[in-house]
C-alpha cells in the first residue's frame, strides 16, 4: 500500500502542493482527477521519487521512502508521451530493468514474451521504437512499466490525446491488465470517465489538499 | 521571424560588396601589355613605378630609408615579407620566372647553391661591386646575386658566469667536449634554425664530413641541450640574456654583444657576453633581380641601392649584421664590442646543397634520436 | 535523403563544389603535376618515415581520448544544470579553440616546467587545451536533445545515475562523440604551431616533416610525397570511423532543445557542479593570465611600455583591422557555401555524398601543399590574385568550410519530414518551407558554424602564411613575426598583441553565445 502523508512541494518559492495527504490499499485502483496544474503530475513525480519535497512523508507497505533514491523505489511510472528508449528495440526497452536486477537471460526472454503477450503486441518483438504506432507504443510503455513487478504504478494521463475506438479499447485492456496482476495503481486523468470506468475510487485532488 | 529576413538581407548585401570590391581589386591587375603577370606594381600614373622588395619576416631596416632612393630615382618601394630565408628561396624557385616581387633579399650562404640551379636570379652587375667585401664576391659566379651584409655565427658565453666560478670560457670547438664544460651549451637545431645550421656547418668545416659526426656524439654525451630555434636558445636558456637561463653557453651571432649593449635597460659599464672567435663561420646574405620581372631596369637601380653605403650604413643596427660595402662605416658599439674573426670557418655552397640532407640525417641520428 | 528538395539540389551543389574546384583541387594537382617527381617515393620506405608517421597517430589518438574523457564532465554540468556563470563558462571553455597556436605555444613555454618542455606530453597537454571546447559545445548540446524524462524513464526502471548515463544518455550521444573525437582528432593530426613550439627539435609530425622538407630542404617533391600519406592515412581513418557508426540506425533526434536544466539539489551536485565549474575555469584561464603577464612584466620589473606602444602603433591598428576584415569575409562566405555544401549532401541522392569528400581535403591537405598550390596556379592573368588581398581570406574560408558542413550537417540530416511535410500542405513553396523549416531549425547550428569560421580565420596561420603579404598582415602573423625577433620589449609586444586577441576573441564568443541562448530561450 502507498501512504502520503502532508506532502508540500514549492517549485521556486510558489507552492504547488499544499498538505497534500492520499491512501492507496494494496491491489487498489485510485484516479486522481482534477484541473490543469493542479500538482497532479507532479505529485507522481514525488511518489516516483523525481520531485524533492519540502515537508511530508511518503510510505510504501509501512516503510518510510521519502528519502530513498528514485531508482529503489520499485515504483513504475507510464509517462504521458511514453519516453521510450529511442536507442533500443522494443523487447529490448521492456528488458531495461530486469537487466537491471540481474535477472538471467532465459528468464528475460520469457517474461518479456510474457508481457507482450499480455498487452497483445508479441509480433513486435524486434520493431524499431520510432516505427510504433501510437497506441502500440502506450501499449509497450505500460509493458515496461510492468514487467518487473513495481510495488505500485503511476500512470499520467495515459490516453491521452488518442482517438475514440482507440481510446476505449486501451481502456478496457488496461484495466482488464492491471487487475489480473493485482497491481496497486494511481491512474491520474482530467477525464471523469475515463476515471471512474477504470477505478475503484475516484479522487480529486483539490479534495486531499488541506 | 524578421531576424531572419534582416540577417539574409544583410549577408546578400556584404556578399555583393565583397565580389564588388573583389573585382575592382582583380581589374587593376588587368592592364598588363604582356602575357606577364604585374602583381608588382600598380601603375597610378605611367611615371610612378613600385617595385617589390620580397623579404624574410625578421627584415626591419629603418623605417623611411627608401625614402632616399625614392627622391633620387621616382620610385618606390614596397616591402612585402614571405616566412624564413628557407620558405623564400623555395616560393622563389617555384615561382622562377614568374616572381611575386621584383628584388628578392635575404638568399644566405647555405641557401645560394639552391636559389642559383633554380634559377632564380637574372644576372646583374652592381655599380658599387668594387666596394663589395672580395670573399663574399667570390661565393657568387656570373654576379647572379649581389652580397648585401655578412655576419658570424659563433659561440657566444656569458662573462660573469664563468668570473664567478673562476673557470676559463670555451675558446675553441674542441674545447666543448671536455667535461668542465659539461651541460653548459645550448644550440638550435640546425634543421630548423639557420644561425643552428651554420654551427653545424662550422662543425663539418673544422671536423670534417667524417670527423663532425664523432664530434657531436661527444657533445651529445657532454649534456648539450637542442632546441628547436635561436630566439628559445638565446632568451630562454642562455643565461646572459634577458631570460636569465641556466646555460652559460650559446650558438649565436658575433653582433650579439654589441647588442647585449644597445637593447638592455639599463645599459650595463662592460658587455656581459663575449665570442670565441675561433667557433666563428662566416654568413653571407645576398639580394638579386628576380628573373621575370616586369621592372628589370628598375630593380637593378634597387640592388645599386642595396649595396650603396647610404642603406649599408644602416644595417648594423637594424639587422645586427655587418655591411658588404667596405666603405660603410660602423656604428661605435660594434667597434667597441665586437670582433671580427680574421679566417672564420667557411663551406663550398656547392657542397652545402649536395650534402646538406645527408648531413641534417646524421645530425638527427646521432643527436636528436 | 528527403524527396522534398531534390530537384534544388545540384543548383545547391555548385557553389561549394566551384570553390573547391579553383582553389583547391586545381591548385593542389598544379603542384603535384609540376613537382611531383617518382623517385621521391623511395622517401616512404625510410625508417624515420614510419617513426615520424607513428608518432603524429599516437599523439593525437591520445589527445583525443584525454579530451573526450575532459569533456563529458565538462558538457554534463552544462547541458543539466543551471548555475550561476553558466553562460560564461560556456563561453570560456570555446576560447581556446580559436587562439592562434603561436600564442598559446608561447603562453605553455611559460607555464610548463622545463622538464616537460620539448616533449609529447607537452605536445598533448596543448592540444587538449584548445581542443576540450569544441568536444563540449557539440557533446553538450546534443545532450541538450536529450529529453530529461528518458532520464527519468530510466531511473523509475532501477537505473541509479551511473547507469543511466552508461545505458541511455552516452549511447544516444555516441553519434556526438564520434564528430567531436575525429574532429578533434584530425586537428591534433594536422597541427603544426604546437608540435613546433612545443615538441622541441627531436618530435617531428607528418605536418613539420612537409614543411621541413620543402622549406629548409628545398625539396618540394619529397614534401609532396609526405602530403599524399597524410591524406592516405586520414582517408582511412574517417573511413573507419564513419562506417563504424553506420553499423545500427540511429535514433533520430526532435529539432527541439529540452530545458534539462536544473539547480543542482543534492549537495553531492552542488559539488560536481562548483568541481568542475571551478577546474575548467582555472585550467582556461591560467595560461591566458601567463601571456598577460609576460607582456606587463619585463625582467622582473612590472612595466607596461609594451601596452603603450602597441595601443599607439598604427601598423598594429591596421593588422587589427585586417583581421576583422578577413573574419567577416569568412563568416559570411564560409557560412553561406558550407551551407550549401551541407544541404547538397543531407537533401541529395547518394550522388552528391562526393561533395562531403572534396570538401574535407582542406582540412585534411597539409597547409603547405594548398598553400604553395594556391601560389603556383593564381599566377597568369586574368586571375593573378597571388597578390590581391582576396587570397589571405579565402584561405582561410577553405579551412572554415568543411567544418561548418559538419556542424550543419547532423542537425540537416535529423530534421523530421513531418514538418516539411506538414507545411507544404499548408501550401508553402519550396523556399517558403525551407526558410520556415529548415532555416529555422538549423539556425543555432548555423550560429555556431558561423562562429567557429570567425575563429578560424581570426588564428589561421597555415596556408595564409605563405602568402606574400604587404600591408595585409594578420594578427597571428603578426604576433609570430615580433615572437621572432630579439629583444625583451618587442617579445613583451607581441604578448600584449596576444593579449588583445585573446580579449577579442573572447568577445566574439559571447556575443555568439549570448544571442544564441536568447533566441532558444535558455
Amino acid at each position: 500500500m502507498l501512504e502520503c502523508r502532508n506532502l508540500v512541494v514549492n517549485y521556486e518559492s510558489t507552492p504547488v502542493l499544499q498538505n497534500l495527504s492520499i491512501y492507496i490499499g494494496s491491489g487498489e485502483i485510485v484516479a486522481l482527477t482534477g484541473p490543469s496544474g493542479s500538482g497532479k503530475t507532479t505529485l507522481l513525480r514525488c511518489i516516483a521519487g523525481l520531485e524533492i519535497i519540502n515537508a511530508g512523508s511518503i510510505w510504501l507497505n509501512a516503510e518510510e521512502i521519502t528519502t530513498r533514491p528514485a531508482h529503489l523505489r520499485r515504483i513504475g511510472l507510464v509517462f504521458q508521451d511514453n519516453q521510450l528508449f529511442p536507442h533500443l528495440n522494443v523487447a529490448e526497452n521492456i528488458a531495461y530493468s530486469l537487466k537491471i536486477h540481474r535477472v538471467s537471460k532465459k528468464l528475460i526472454d520469457e517474461k518479456v514474451a510474457e508481457v507482450l503477450d499480455l498487452v497483445d503486441l508479441a509480433h513486435l518483438a524486434d520493431r524499431e521504437v520510432v516505427r510504433l504506432s501510437g497506441g502500440e507504443a502506450k501499449r509497450i510503455a505500460v509493458a515496461r512499466a510492468l514487467v518487473a513487478q513495481p510495488e505500485v504504478l503511476l500512470l499520467d494521463e495515459p490516453l491521452n490525446g488518442l482517438d475514440k475506438e482507440l481510446h476505449a479499447r486501451l481502456l478496457e485492456d488496461l484495466g482488464k491488465l492491471l487487475r489480473l496482476r493485482g497491481t496497486t495503481t494511481l491512474h491520474v486523468t482530467h477525464d471523469q470517465d475515463e476515471a471512474a470506468k477504470m477505478a475503484d475510487r475516484v479522487l480529486d485532488i483539490r479534495q486531499l489538499l488541506s | 521571424m524578421n531576424q531572419n529576413i534582416l540577417k539574409k538581407t544583410v549577408l546578400r548585401a556584404a556578399l555583393l560588396a565583397i565580389i564588388a570590391s573583389a573585382c575592382a581589386n582583380g581589374s587593376t591587375n588587368n592592364d598588363s601589355s604582356t602575357g606577364q603577370t604585374d602583381t608588382s606594381s600598380q601603375s597610378e600614373s605611367s611615371d610612378e613605378i613600385t617595385l617589390t622588395l620580397l623579404a624574410y619576416d625578421s627584415f626591419t631596416p629603418s623605417e623611411n630609408i627608401f625614402d632616399a632612393f625614392t627622391l633620387e630615382t621616382g620610385i618606390k618601394v614596397e616591402i612585402a615579407l614571405g616566412g624564413d630565408a628557407g620558405e623564400l628561396v623555395t616560393k622563389a624557385a617555384l615561382t622562377a620566372g614568374n616572381p611575386q616581387g621584383d628584388v628578392l633579399w635575404g638568399v644566405d650562404n647555405t641557401l645560394l647553391s639552391r636559389a642559383i640551379e633554380s634559377k632564380i636570379f637574372s644576372a646583374y652587375k652592381t655599380k658599387n661591386i668594387d666596394d663589395l667585401d672580395e670573399s663574399a664576391l667570390k661565393l657568387v659566379s656570373n654576379y647572379d646575386a649581389s652580397p648585401v651584409d655578412t655576419g658570424d655565427v659563433c659561440i657566444n658565453y656569458d662573462i660573469k658566469w664563468f668570473t664567478d666560478r673562476k673557470i676559463a670560457p670555451p675558446l675553441t670547438l674542441r674545447a666543448l667536449t671536455s667535461a668542465s664544460y659539461a651541460n653548459l651549451l645550448v644550440v638550435p637545431s640546425p634543421i630548423t634554425s639557420s644561425p643552428g645550421l651554420a654551427f653545424m656547418l662550422a662543425t663539418i668545416a673544422e671536423f670534417g664530413e667524417d670527423g663532425f659526426n664523432e664530434y657531436w656524439k661527444q657533445l651529445r654525451q657532454n649534456g648539450v641541450l637542442v632546441v628547436d630555434g635561436w630566439n628559445e636558445a638565446y632568451y630562454t636558456e642562455f643565461s646572459g640574456s634577458s631570460g636569465k637561463g641556466k646555460r652559460p653557453i650559446v650558438v649565436s651571432y658575433g653582433s650579439s654583444p654589441p647588442a647585449e649593449m644597445i637593447y638592455a635597460s639599463p645599459v650595463p659599464a662592460t658587455a656581459p657576453t663575449a665570442v670565441a672567435a675561433l667557433t666563428c663561420y662566416r654568413q653571407v646574405e645576398f639580394a638579386g633581380v628576380l628573373r621575370g620581372t616586369k621592372h628589370e631596369r628598375e630593380a637593378q637601380l634597387l640592388i645599386d641601392y642595396l649595396t650603396s653605403v647610404t642603406f649599408q650604413e644602416d644595417l648594423p643596427l637594424t639587422q645586427f649584421v655587418y655591411p658588404a660595402n667596405t666603405k660603410a662605416k660602423l656604428p661605435a658599439e660594434f667597434l667597441k664590442y665586437s670582433l671580427r674573426p680574421e679566417l672564420p670557418l667557411q663551406l663550398d655552397p656547392k657542397l652545402i646543397a649536395a650534402q646538406r640532407t645527408v648531413w641534417l640525417d646524421i645530425f638527427t641520428n646521432t643527436v636528436l634520436r | 535523403m528527403t524527396s522534398a528538395y531534390r530537384h534544388t539540389t545540384k543548383w545547391l551543389a555548385i557553389a561549394p563544389i566551384a570553390v573547391m574546384l579553383a582553389f583547391v583541387l586545381v591548385p593542389v594537382l598544379n603542384i603535384f603535376s609540376t613537382s611531383l617527381r617518382l623517385d621521391s617515393f623511395a622517401i616512404l620506405s625510410a625508417a624515420t618515415t614510419r617513426n615520424i608517421v607513428w608518432f603524429t597517430t599516437w599523439q593525437a589518438f591520445i589527445s583525443t581520448a584525454i579530451v573526450l574523457v575532459i569533456a563529458s564532465p565538462i558538457a554534463a554540468v552544462i547541458a543539466n544544470f543551471k548555475f550561476i556563470g553558466r553562460r560564461a563558462l560556456i563561453s570560456l571553455v570555446s576560447v581556446p579553440f580559436i587562439l592562434p597556436t603561436v600564442v598559446v605555444g608561447a603562453a605553455f613555454l611559460e607555464l610548463l616546467p622545463r622538464s616537460i618542455h620539448r616533449s609529447a606530453l607537452a605536445i598533448i597537454i596543448a592540444h587538449v587545451y584548445f581542443n576540450v571546447g569544441l568536444a563540449v559545445r557539440i557533446i553538450s548540446s546534443r545532450w541538450q536533445q536529450i529529453h530529461p524524462q528518458l532520464d527519468d524513464a530510466a531511473r523509475t526502471l532501477g537505473a541509479s545515475t551511473i547507469r543511466t548515463f552508461l545505458t541511455i544518455t552516452l549511447p544516444l550521444l555516441k553519434k556526438s562523440f564520434i564528430s567531436a573525437g575525429l574532429l578533434v582528432f584530425l586537428m591534433c593530426f594536422t597541427s603544426y604551431g604546437v608540435v613546433r613550439i612545443l615538441g622541441g627539435p627531436a618530435r617531428s609530425t607528418i605536418e613539420t616533416e612537409i614543411y621541413f622538407r620543402a622549406m629548409q630542404l628545398g625539396d618540394v617533391s619529397g614534401a609532396l610525397v609526405l602530403s599524399i600519406l597524410q591524406l592516405v592515412v586520414v582517408g582511412i581513418l574517417i573511413f573507419l570511423i564513419t562506417n563504424i557508426g553506420k553499423a545500427k540506425a540511429s535514433p533520430k533526434f526532435g529539432q527541439t532543445v529540452y530545458s534539462r536544466m536544473h539547480h543542482p539539489r543534492s549537495s553531492r551536485q552542488k559539488l560536481l557542479v562548483a568541481t568542475v565549474a571551478i577546474t575548467t575555469a582555472v585550467a582556461v584561464v591560467t595560461p591566458l593570465m601567463s601571456v598577460l603577464h609576460r607582456s606587463i612584466y619585463l625582467g622582473q620589473r612590472f612595466d607596461t611600455s609594451a601596452w603603450r606602444s602597441v595601443l599607439v602603433d598604427t601598423e598594429i591598428f591596421s593588422s587589427l583591422l585586417t583581421s576583422l576584415r578577413y573574419a567577416i569575409f569568412s563568416i559570411v562566405v564560409s557560412s553561406i557555401v558550407g551551407l550549401l555544401g551541407a544541404s547538397a549532401i543531407v537533401y541529395g541522392s547518394s550522388r552528391y555524398q562526393f561533395v562531403n569528400l572534396i570538401t574535407s581535403i582542406p582540412i585534411v591537405l597539409s597547409a603547405v601543399t594548398l598553400g604553395l598550390g594556391l601560389i603556383i596556379t593564381f599566377d597568369v592573368n586574368p586571375i593573378d590574385w597571388r597578390g590581391s588581398w582576396l587570397m589571405m581570406p579565402i584561405a582561410h574560408c577553405l579551412v572554415a568550410i568543411p567544418i561548418v558542413i559538419r556542424i550543419i550537417s547532423p542537425v540537416l540530416r535529423d530534421l523530421p519530414n513531418d514538418l516539411r511535410d506538414a507545411s507544404r500542405t499548408l501550401g508553402a513553396t519550396t523556399w517558403q518551407m525551407w526558410r520556415t523549416i529548415d532555416l529555422r531549425i538549423i539556425t543555432p547550428a548555423l550560429i555556431t558554424a558561423a562562429a567557429i569560421a570567425c575563429a578560424i580565420s581570426l588564428g589561421e596561420f597555415g596556408a595564409s602564411s605563405f602568402l606574400v603579404r604587404r600591408n595585409n598582415e594578420t594578427l597571428p602573423l603578426t604576433i609570430s613575426r615580433l615572437l621572432s625577433r630579439p629583444g625583451d620589449s618587442i617579445q613583451a609586444q607581441a604578448y600584449a598583441i596576444s593579449t588583445l586577441l585573446i580579449v577579442v576573441c573572447i568577445g566574439i564568443i559571447a556575443i555568439v553565445d549570448y544571442r544564441d541562448s536568447n533566441e532558444r530561450g535558455i
